[in-house]
């Protein structure tokens, strides 16, 4: 925890947890062991251990989400708050706002609450070592109970004024009696038991956390019922070492206790805990029993089923986005402020999100996949255009609106670094930039975008600008040859012949509707435009066309009638195959290895560029979908004959 | 009401409320077999032998709740939704008190069968044994929904396996139910010293 925010955020965190835990042990209160009672604030022990909102994850409620929305509603702040240690650290750098000076108040408390807790167990140790060891009748009385129950013994001390007997310190414990009258066998049998299952460090850890969390006064309160519970766990520890009257002289010695001066200091156990503390324990006696076999399996099962949810928190992936309809600035920043706690955690979320942040103009989703630098500039336009009485939307840098019912594409992804990759995002747009409609022409948009991670968080980054192509009209995961491409090459007999590979990444958005003709058509289909943060890519297509491109003179050209071309991807150092011949006349085919062989009569007036056809396989993503093939064997065939073999290789720069 | 008649009558109400819980016949989205019944009835046995196990009475909060959850959840239905998975914390409060709900009056059950079973029948443990069951098996779905759906992309598939058993292990509770019933079939108007 560096500031105030990410103290606010795990002692929230926390007393949710506590609330829910004291309603289940308030349910299971007559019902379950002391045992169970101690053991499951476990689970509040591990939440105040895991920092809060680790992995964009939260316990309960999305207090991660309300953090951040108070945040910027009182400081004007878009960072985002990430706990990464469940205790307070110092800043480096001295206060600078009223918010820092707060998180300097609350780390004083924290010293000074850790500075009279260690001043008092240093004086109270202080006072044991100058304090009578108990008698040579006492110290065999707490042998022969040792003995009779199989407990270890430690030193022991009489003290003057002491309430009742204690444990004290962990690494040399002390037995401290009260000088006087004879202290009780059970109650040594308490206070050994203490001992043999180190309580003390129990209490130790109790009172840290009290520390850390000294202005929350229901961790306080927890704090408490937990050193009861501790309490309550020795009395049935003690009750399954006693028979019959034994058990209600117990409880009357406690009973005995119910007014006692109360003081619980830092290190040490003690069997009196107060008044109301101690008829809560009587009452646990009275229900006493001892639990049958199958108690310890019911109530290993609660625990497991309560503290699932709450260790492993629930991922945030709903961003609270009311598009379109975000009536006022604190609406706007607690939108923002959901989108920032809603992580995406897989680069293909990232990019899923990103593409619909494009698809819907959606300044939330946007904020959901951009880097920390641009939330505060993204806020500033959803909050100009709310002024303005437009919608707080986010500036998406299309120049019509985009066809929502078609989606995206994701063309080129290759790795660049280490946990970054680059791509191109692709989509149709409803009509045409300029207003022109042309028949059979699709307009398209596309931008060159780096997806990589942000500490947890995976961010894209735009590269360029928004560009738009026309194109023919053709299915976007099948390729679409005016968009950027991977190109292969080489030279023989006056032509350039190139191969254009893409690659499309997919993420399945089809949801199926329900509408009254279903029953009668079938089921209809549309495009998910809601984020998927956590999303896997479920497809990956290959594309590739070849293009001869002639370079010699017009009575060169003259003489060519015929051309032909085949092809096939081949690995660095890979003995080259026997490629299918492309035949004679106008026709062509391909294979599942990605070989590709074409043919065509040439018209008079043909070239420069000669498209020779192409194809496409798909598969499921996985580790190989980013290998690119090392180059291609090409033979080139002029008036049905073969006139050269090729070794086509990929030209630098990547995808153009 | 004899003895006899009053334990005969609690276990079948306990088995048919099994019935009700574990079967679901749906008039478009609204089910005919409504679990909420099933729990009046598991309610109703247990003020029927809450002299006979004293324990029981400490299950009857948990009863209630149950009912009512699983009531609004019916009445929830016939407006085309439902509670479940609405209501986080509720579903992780309802999900631990039904757990034990069942674990605590399967074990009265079979505390019955043990006191006034034949001694050649095993009643009692094919009940504990099934109880247990039923019990590893509601806490491994309940893992399903978090630790395994977090860890691991199996979470469907063992969700449908676990669930799978679930009802067959629910299948063998009421035959054993029905079954131990039966013990207390007859005219005797007393039952025998134990």
């Amino acid at each position: 925890m560096g500031d105030i925010w990410a103290f606010l955020l795990q002692t929230l965190t926390a007393s949710g947890v506590a609330v829910l835990l004291l309603i289940i042990k308030a349910m299971f209160r007559d019902k379950l062991s002391p045992r169970w009672q101690f053991a499951v604030w476990g689970i509040l022990g591990i939440i105040l251990l895991l920092p809060a909102g680790f992995f964009g994850r939260y316990v309960l409620f999305n207090w991660p989400m309300w953090v951040e929305a108070l945040k910027t509603a009182l400081t004007g702040s878009y960072t985002l708050t990430q706990v990464t240690a469940p205790i307070p650290l110092p800043s480096v750098f001295p206060p600078a706002t009223w918010w820092d000076w707060l998180y300097w108040v609350y780390l004083l408390g924290v010293l000074v609450l850790l500075g009279r807790y260690l001043f008092s167990y240093i004086r109270l140790r202080q006072v044991l070592r100058t304090s009578t060891p108990a008698d040579g009748q006492t110290m065999a009385r707490i042998q022969t109970t040792a003995e009779q129950y199989h407990l270890p013994t430690c030193k022991a001390v009489m003290v003057e004024g002491a309430g009742s007997a204690f444990l004290c310190g962990v690494f040399s414990p002390v037995l401290v009696l009260p000088a006087g009258p004879q202290t009780d066998d059970k109650v040594l049998l308490h206070e050994l038991l203490h001992l043999k299952y180190r309580d003390v460090i129990w209490g130790l850890v109790i009172c840290l956390l009290r520390c850390i969390h000294w202005c929350n006064p229901l961790l306080w309160y927890c704090a408490d019922q937990a050193g009861n519970d501790l309490e309550s766990l020795c009395d049935q520890r003690v009750l399954e070492r006693l028979e019959g009257e034994e058990r209600r002289e117990y409880g009357r010695i406690l009973l005995s206790m119910a007014n006692e001066k109360y003081a619980r200091a830092p290190g040490t156990s003690s069997a009196s805990n107060g008044g109301k503390n101690i008829r809560q324990r009587i009452e646990a006696i009275v229900r006493f029993k001892r639990y049958p076999a199958g108690m310890a399996l019911v109530s290993v099962c609660v625990a497991i089923i309560l503290a699932a949810p709450l260790v492993f928190g629930t991922q945030a992936v709903n961003v609270y986005n009311e598009a379109g309809r975000l009536s006022g600035s604190a609406d706007i920043d607690l939108s923002l402020a959901s989108a920032r706690t809603t992580w995406c955690t897989t680069f293909a979320g990232a990019l899923d999100t990103y593409a619909k942040s494009l698809l819907t103009s959606s300044g939330s989703y946007r904020a959901m996949c951009a880097p920390l630098r641009q939330q505060g500039e993204i806020a500033r336009i959803m909050h100009e255009r709310q002024e303005e009485g437009l919608w707080p939307t986010w500036d998406t840098g299309l120049p019509i609106e985009p066809d929502q019912s078609e989606g995206y594409c994701i063309y080129n992804l290759e790795p660049a670094g280490e946990n970054a990759y680059k791509a191109l995002v692709a989509l149709k747009l409803s009509g045409a930039p300029d207003g022109q409609w042309k028949e059979n022409t699709m307009y398209m948009a596309y931008q060159q975008i780096l997806v990589q991670k942000e500490a947890y968080r995976w961010v894209v980054t735009e590269q360029s600008g928004i560009q738009t192509v026309e194109a023919q009209e053709a299915s976007l995961r099948w390729g679409i040859r005016e968009l950027p491409s991977f190109v292969y090459s080489g030279i023989a007999e006056n032509f350039r012949v190139e191969v254009c590979y893409q690659k499309t990444f997919v993420v399945d958005n089809t949801v199926q509707e329900n509408n009254s003709s279903g029953w009668f058509f079938g089921p209809s289909t549309s495009f998910d435009t809601v984020p998927k943060p956590n999303a896997q890519f479920d497809e990956v297509t290959h594309n590739q066309w070849t293009r001869c491109i002639f370079l010699g003179s017009e009575e060169e050209k003259a003489a060519i009638s015929h051309l032909g071309t085949s092809i096939i991807p081949l690995e660095e150092g890979e003995e080259r195959p026997y490629l299918q011949s492309a035949g004679y006349g106008s026709g062509g085919g391909s294979s599942t290895s990605g070989e590709d062989w074409a043919s065509m009569r040439l018209d008079p007036g043909w070239g420069p560029v000669v498209p020779m056809g192409g194809g496409g396989s798909s598969n499921a993503f996985g580790k190989d979908s980013f290998l690119l093939p090392d180059c291609y064997a090409a033979d080139l065939y002029i008036n049905g004959e073969k006139a050269a073999e090729l070794t086509l290789r990929l030209q630098e720069g990547g995808a153009q | 009401m004899t003895d006899r008649q009053t334990i005969y009558d609690a276990l079948s109400k306990a088995a048919w409320g099994y019935f009700f819980l574990y079967f679901d016949f749906n008039l478009g989205s609204v089910s005919i077999l409504p679990s909420f019944v099933g729990y009046l009835l598991f309610l109703s046995a247990i003020k029927l032998l809450q002299d006979k196990r004293r324990d029981l009475e400490l299950l009857r909060p948990f009863g209630i709740l149950l009912a009512v959850w699983h009531g609004g959840n019916w009445l929830a239905s016939w407006l085309g939704t439902g509670l479940d998975g609405h209501f986080p914390v509720i579903d992780l409060i309802i999900g631990l008190a039904n757990m034990y709900f069942h674990f605590q009056m399967l074990t009265d059950y079979a505390a019955l069968a043990t006191k006034y079973q034949q001694p050649d029948q095993t009643l009692d443990r094919r009940l504990l044994k099934w109880r247990t069951r039923q019990t590893l098996l509601l806490t491994a779905i309940s893992l399903c929904a978090h630790p395994l759906r977090f860890l691991t992309d199996l979470w469907e598939p063992t969700l449908i396996i676990l669930a799978l058993a679930g009802l067959i292990t629910s299948l063998c509770i009421m035959v054993t139910l029905f079954d131990l019933r039966k013990i207390f079939r007859g005219t005797l108007e007393t039952l025998p010293p134990t």
